[in-house]
């Protein structure tokens, strides 16, 4: 046989190859549904959700807990999450304990607040909004914190 | 993961506050365009006939199979289930840009091979008919397929499919990176990519890291291993080249960001802060002031100002110029990588990336990944000796 005689042989068999290991190796659900394993929507439904809500950090910040969430007086702030301003700092919690928690306290504190208070025209009229510009401006230039000294419970309902 | 709010500057979405591609990406684009670039110079004597491009035409298609081999690596290194990768084969997924590359590449695979091959078969049959028995007699006995038939007539065949490989290879090389480009010039939603310029700037980048990492290893054949002069006619030819693919490639470079800034109106101001906020060393300085500049400037001296100068410094300041082409390339890649990724999809913030060192996606492995190529093209010219080499014509 010639060199390229060969060589086409030897492509014949990579590609023999290839189909015995493609159809070997492709899960049986495959392309049930569309170009995934079906197989695997069952096993990803059956996977329990887990929220790392405020109750979970409150086992051991519970003086932040009952300010955030005081009923009396009531806390404008009662209805955030902790994660809101402090980020869903809680990086796989085993069991219910927390192992390691990036929460951090927010480097600008003004910015933060800002973020949900910044007056926009499309939020919701019972949002309390202000602006850090213009005539109406709320104190600009000055730290939120000075005046509302206690931001998890910032002001109290009437 | 938690959100370092640290690194964020303005607003940005809760699952953007960590970059899914990391360093890996970014040099996994920058291998795949030496791969295509190493050929395109080899092209320069195989196809077109360039004389000067000879001493390196071999060693270039040993390097750009060293690099093409080297470059699903970094793709492997990201996965974090590293053999799913072969899923991409296994079960190829026609609607999927990024799936799409498999078979761009086993194609590319496929033409190199067999250009090497059949361009080598010569030097296969001839060590593998040497008296000595040796691990490179066993190597090169296999590869002759157990036919050592160098007749001129059986050649004539060998020489006629060569140059055929060699005409297929530069589109086939061409499309494997500018391919590259299309997948990230195709992601609508991100303004800092989203553009059709992008194919061809990766290409066009491509070509000159490819050019200038040739001439750099033509450098330190002639310089440490053969310890012979590098050839006047070849330093012409390289900084000619050089310098023809770094004027396209920067004219394009620049036309892209006019692009972006211009059709994608309502992301003008957030590209902008992005390029002010996180790109300001690397893409301003870095890749465009320093690293295209300068060598920019060396070449317009060479070809321009100093046509007349010695070959000593022609050369030296040619692999200066080649040295920081290399790292704006890199740059290049960095900056639309990761910089694509710091600009939030919000438009309102950035996120700030920082490198680590030690992950199996870190920069180490990285580096070892870029070092690799060089390794498996000392052992491939180890086997195959790409040193002295006459095309031959084909009628
Ligand atoms: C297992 C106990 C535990 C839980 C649960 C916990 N923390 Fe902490 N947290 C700590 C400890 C300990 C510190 C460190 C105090 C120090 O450094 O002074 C801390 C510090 C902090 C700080 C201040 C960080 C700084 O930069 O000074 C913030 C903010 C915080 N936690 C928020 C949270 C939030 C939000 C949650 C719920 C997601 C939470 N923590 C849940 C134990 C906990
Ligand atoms: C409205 C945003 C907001 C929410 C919601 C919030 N915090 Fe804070 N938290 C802050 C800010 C701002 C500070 C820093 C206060 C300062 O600088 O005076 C802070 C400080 C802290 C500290 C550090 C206190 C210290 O003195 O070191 C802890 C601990 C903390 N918060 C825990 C919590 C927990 C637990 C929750 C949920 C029950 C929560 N926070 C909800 C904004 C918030
Ligand atoms: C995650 C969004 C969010 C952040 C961040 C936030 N707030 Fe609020 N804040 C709210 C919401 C929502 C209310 C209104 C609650 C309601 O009316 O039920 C509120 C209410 C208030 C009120 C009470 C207004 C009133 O009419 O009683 C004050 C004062 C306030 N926030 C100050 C701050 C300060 C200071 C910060 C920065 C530390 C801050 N907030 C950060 C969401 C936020
Ligand atoms: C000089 C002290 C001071 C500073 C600084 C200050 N505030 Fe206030 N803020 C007040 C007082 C007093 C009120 C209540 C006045 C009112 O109801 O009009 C108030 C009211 C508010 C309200 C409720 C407005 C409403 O319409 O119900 C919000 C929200 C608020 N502040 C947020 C902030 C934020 C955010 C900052 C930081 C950028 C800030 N404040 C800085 C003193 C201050």
């Amino acid at each position: 046989m010639s060199f390229t005689g060969r060589l086409l042989l030897i492509a014949l068999i990579c590609v023999v190859a290839y189909i015995v290991v493609k159809y070997a190796t492709e899960p049986p659900s495959f392309n049930v549904y569309g170009h995934y394993r079906a197989a695997n929507l069952s096993k990803q439904l059956s996977k329990e959700t887990k929220f790392i809500g405020k109750e979970t950090c409150q086992t051991c910040h519970e003086q932040e807990y009952n300010d955030l969430c005081s009923t009396e007086p009531s806390s404008a702030h009662r209805d955030l999450q902790c994660g809101a301003c402090h980020g869903l700092g809680v990086a796989r919690p085993k069991e219910g304990v927390i192992l390691s928690h990036g929460c951090k306290i927010p480097p600008d504190v003004t910015k933060q607040c800002m973020y949900c208070h910044e007056m926009l025209p499309s939020k919701p009229k019972d949002m309390p909004q202000i602006t850090l510009k213009g005539e109406n401006a709320h104190f600009p230039g000055m730290t939120c914190t000075i005046c509302h000294t206690n931001t998890h419970k910032p002001a109290y309902y009437k | 993961m938690p959100v370092d709010l640290s690194l964020v500057q303005g607003f940005i979405y809760p699952n953007e506050g960590w970059l899914q591609w990391s360093f890996m990406l970014v040099i996994y684009p920058y291998i795949t365009g030496l791969v295509a670039g190493a050929f395109v110079v080899s092209a320069f004597y195989e196809v077109f006939g360039n004389e000067h491009f000879k001493p390196v035409s071999r060693l270039s298609l040993l390097c750009s199979l060293g690099f093409l081999i080297v470059c699903v690596l970094p793709l492997e290194f990201h996965l974090t289930h590293h053999l799913r990768g072969f899923e991409m084969f296994s079960t190829p997924n026609p609607s999927s840009a990024m799936a799409g590359f498999g078979g761009v590449y086993l194609w590319y695979l496929f033409i190199l091979v067999l250009e090497i091959w059949f361009n080598f078969r010569e030097k296969i049959v001839e060590g593998a008919e040497s008296k000595k028995p040796s691990l490179r007699r066993f190597v090169l006995r296999i590869l002759t397929l157990g036919s050592h038939d160098v007749s001129e007539k059986a050649m004539k065949g060998v020489h006629k499919v060569t140059h055929t490989l060699a005409i297929i290879g530069i589109p086939s090389a061409c499309f494997l990176h500018g391919y590259v480009g299309f997948i990230f010039g195709s992601i609508k939603a991100n303004h800092w990519w989203a553009s059709a310029l992008m194919p061809f700037i990766f290409l066009l980048s491509a070509v000159v890291s490819g050019v200038a990492m040739m001439f750099i290893l033509y450098w330190i054949c002639c310089v440490f291993i053969k310890k012979e002069p590098m050839r006047l006619g070849t330093v012409n030819a390289f900084i000619s080249l050089l310098f023809g693919f770094l004027i396209v490639d920067l004219v394009f470079e620049a036309l892209e960001v006019l692009q972006i800034f211009y059709a994608h109106i309502e992301a003008t101001p957030a590209v902008a802060a992005l390029i002010r906020n996180e790109l300001m060393g690397s893409y301003v300085w870095g890749q465009a002031i320093i690293g295209s500049g300068v060598p920019f400037i060396i070449l317009l001296l060479l070809v321009w100002v100093l046509p007349w100068s010695k070959r000593h410094l022609r050369q030296g300041l040619m692999l200066i110029a080649s040295l920081f082409v290399l790292g704006s390339v890199l740059l290049m890649r960095w900056n639309v990588v990761i910089g694509g990724q710091e600009l939030s999809r919000s438009l309102l913030g950035t996120f700030h990336f920082s490198e680590v060192f030690g992950t199996h996606e870190g920069v180490g492995v990285g580096i070892c990944l870029l070092l690799l190529p060089f390794i498996l093209m000392i052992i491939f010219s180890l086997f195959l000796d790409p040193w002295e080499y006459e095309k031959k014509e084909v009628k």
